[in-house]
């Protein structure tokens, strides 16, 4: 018996970056149950699809930013955020970014690195 | 009594007479500066004893002719002093002695007591000083009277003749000359010392800097205001596209009421009346507010609210366009200022514009590099995504070549990314460092070893240093560095430990004499094989790495040290 598919929802408003990342998180066994390119779509695909992990720009296109779509999907969803940036996380704290249950990675995205948080974070899935 | 004198009597006093105008012609003409006061005094005693009065004295009106004050005085023996009892009186309590003195004409009363009552005020003052009999002149000078001489008998009445009219007639034109002379020597002294503290205040807005522009403007109008004796001074600044007005500086003079919280954001309509005569560069002067037109009616309540009796401002004007004005208040007196003093404030003026437009120009220019400056770190984030696009295009295109036999392809692909990340994180390096355009090299290569540890590539055991300086390289040659490490350090990982760890491969940026760099990479693996060193452009990598050199208008050296290879390119 295998463990269900980890449901990515992944936000990026960049066509061609979005499906390498989408493959990158296949490959790693992920089920990627969305692409959004904005803030709003975001909210959208996260609430038809209720994913376990977001994988999203900070920078986006349109009124919301990533990080102003973290803050929404807060009041709802637990789901941890992985955020894709070239800024620090002190930065993006900052500017507004959710503490609890984010992780930061620069971009561009090194398979190896996303492989670490995964698994990260289905370490800390499993604690009792 | 006084008589005709007989003939011989009357060539004598013309001679005695003669010989004292002489003597005291003389002394006015030479005396020194502070010195009118005593040299008048004196000539009262000489005068009064010549012709032989109990009092000899000069009044002077104030400037504006409204008061009256007794300046000197002598006394003949057993003669009690008057001088103290006037001392700035209003000089409508005197009009009827006045009068005559003031149209030129000498005031002669032979006998006080036969002065009739309705004179008033004056009579019973005559005989408070126990006059008898009065004579006074006026003291004219370029027929402006501004003052009288006089004589009066105390003790025993006196009948006065023209001798004595003559004698007060030409002391009275010595001593108004030598007053108007040390007034004019006081007038040139003001104007002197006024034109040496604007100059002075000028000499300090030279290459001020914009942030000192307020401070100095404040102090400025201080020293001015204090120098000139006003009771306040002040700076207003249009605001609001010239419809408000603000009092952003003010100087008090001690026990003058500020007004600056008042008035430090009003409408500018009301001003409507002076503010048109300023806009066209005038100075606006007011010697009496009381006397301002109709058409000032909004301007004279609001002066008069403050208590201004006399006011003089001066507008600034940057470019033709009026921006503010500075000004002067006279409270406790009214206050005359000459045409040279108007001259001289707007000059000030002037100064304060100057200093404004600079300062201006100075913001405008910084905000027009501060927008340089985003567009420049727009620029750096689009290359930067561009770059990743790339980047990803290369990934997806190795994904999709399956097979065992594809594996030189994503080989090759991977190493194209690489080289690609190594130039993407400087543009993402420069869009985040707070001096765009310059690169601290140190902080790059750090970066650099970064993604190349969260990478396959790096054999299991094997560690990246960075060492270095705190180099700070432009943009073009940071493309060619992070290039050539980019490749050495590959090489490194790929060629130098092909049974894995431990190992260290170190990366080093060294500052050399004159501007020249030393940029180091060496491994401790396998090393070259064979004569590679002798023919170092066959692969791609190596290549680059020397063409960048040359590039970077430098060269690149092949090390042979006991363990590992060593590559140095210095440039």
């Amino acid at each position: 018996l295998t463990a269900p598919a980890l449901k990515v929802l992944v936000v990026e408003d960049e066509a061609i970056a979005a499906l390498a990342l989408t493959h990158m998180l296949e490959d790693l066994g992920c089920e990627v149950v969305g692409v959004a390119d904005n803030g709003v779509q975001c909210l959208e695909l996260a609430r038809a699809a209720v994913p376990d992990l977001l994988v999203m720009d900070v920078r986006l296109r349109g009124d919301m930013d990533g990080l102003q779509a973290a803050a929404e999907l807060r009041t709802w969803l637990a789901a941890p955020i992985v955020f894709t940036s070239a800024y620090a996380k002190e930065e993006l704290v900052r500017r507004g970014a959710p503490e609890r249950d984010v992780a930061f990675i620069s971009k561009p995205i090194a398979p190896q690195d996303l492989r670490q948080l995964l698994e990260d974070f289905a370490r800390r899935a499993q604690r009792p | 009594v006084n008589e005709r004198p007989a003939p011989d009597d009357e060539l004598l006093y013309l001679g005695s007479l003669a010989e004292l105008v002489t003597s005291l012609t003389g002394r006015f003409v030479h005396f020194a500066p502070g010195e009118l006061d005593a040299e008048i005094d004196r000539t009262l005693r000489l005068i009064g004893q010549f012709a032989a009065v109990d009092r000899s004295y000069v009044f002077r009106f104030s400037p504006d002719r409204a008061r009256l004050t007794n300046t000197h005085e002598w006394c003949g023996g057993g003669v009690e002093p008057a001088m103290a009892r006037i001392q700035e009186v209003e000089i409508s309590a005197f009009a009827w002695a006045l009068q005559p003195l003031l149209a030129g004409e000498v005031l002669y009363v032979e006998e006080v007591a036969a002065l009739p009552d309705e004179i008033g005020e004056v009579k019973r003052e005559f005989q408070r000083q126990g006059i008898r009999s009065l004579l006074n002149v006026p003291l004219m000078c370029s027929g402006e009277v501004l003052g009288f001489v006089g004589f009066d008998a105390v003790k025993q009445a006196k009948r006065w003749g023209s001798r004595d009219i003559r004698l007060l007639r030409v002391v009275g034109e010595i001593i108004a000359n030598a007053m108007e002379r040390e007034a004019a020597a006081a007038r040139l002294t003001y104007r002197v010392a006024l034109e040496t503290l604007v100059a002075s205040i000028s000499s300090r807005f030279i290459n001020i800097a914009g942030a000192e522009v307020d401070a100095e403007i404040a102090r400025a109008i201080a020293e001015i205001g204090a120098f000139t004796r006003v009771d306040r001074s002040y700076v207003f600044r249009f605001s609001h596209e010239g419809t408000r007005l603000q009092n952003t500086e003010e100087w008090c003079a001690d026990g003058i009421e500020p007004q600056i919280g008042v008035l430090a954001d009003i409408p500018a309509a009301p001003f409507g009346y002076s503010l048109s005569v300023m806009e066209k560069g005038e100075v606006f002067y007011v010697e009496d507010v009381a006397a301002l037109p109709q058409a000032a009616a909004a301007e004279r309540v609001e002066f008069e609210r403050e208590g201004i009796k006399t006011l003089i401002n001066v507008p600034i004007m940057v470019r033709g366009r009026m921006t503010g004005f500075l000004g002067f208040d006279a409270v406790r007196a009214r206050r005359v200022w000459s045409a040279d003093d108007g001259r001289l404030l707007k000059l000030v003026g002037e100064i304060f514009a100057n200093a404004l437009q600079r300062r201006d120009a100075e913001d405008r220019l910084r905000a027009s590099l501060k927008e340089k400056e985003l567009l420049l770190r727009e620029i750096h984030h689009r290359v930067k995504n561009n770059l990743q696009v790339v980047d990803s295009l290369l990934y997806l295109q190795g994904r999709a070549a399956a097979g065992a036999d594809a594996a030189p392809l994503r080989a090759a692909l991977a190493q194209s990314q690489g080289r690609i990340r190594a130039m993407a994180k400087i543009h993402e390096l420069l869009y985040r460092s707070h001096d765009i355009g310059r690169l601290m090299f140190c902080e790059y290569l750090e970066e650099l070893a970064g993604l190349f540890r969260g990478s396959t590539m790096v054999p299991f055991g094997v560690e990246l240093t960075v060492c270095g300086c705190r180099t700070v390289l432009d943009l073009d040659r940071a493309i060619p560095c992070g290039l050539i490490v980019n490749e050495l350090v590959t090489n490194s990982m790929i060629h130098g430990y092909p049974d894995g760890g431990p190992g260290r491969i170190a990366i080093c940026v060294k500052e050399g004499l004159e501007g020249r760099y030393a940029l180091t990479v060496e491994d401790d693996g396998i090393g070259f094989a064979g004569d590679f060193a002798g023919a170092p452009a066959k692969t791609l990598g190596l290549r680059l790495v020397r063409d960048l050199s040359r590039q970077l208008g430098g060269e690149m050296r092949i090390g042979r040290p006991a363990v590992g290879t060593r590559v140095e390119v210095l440039f």
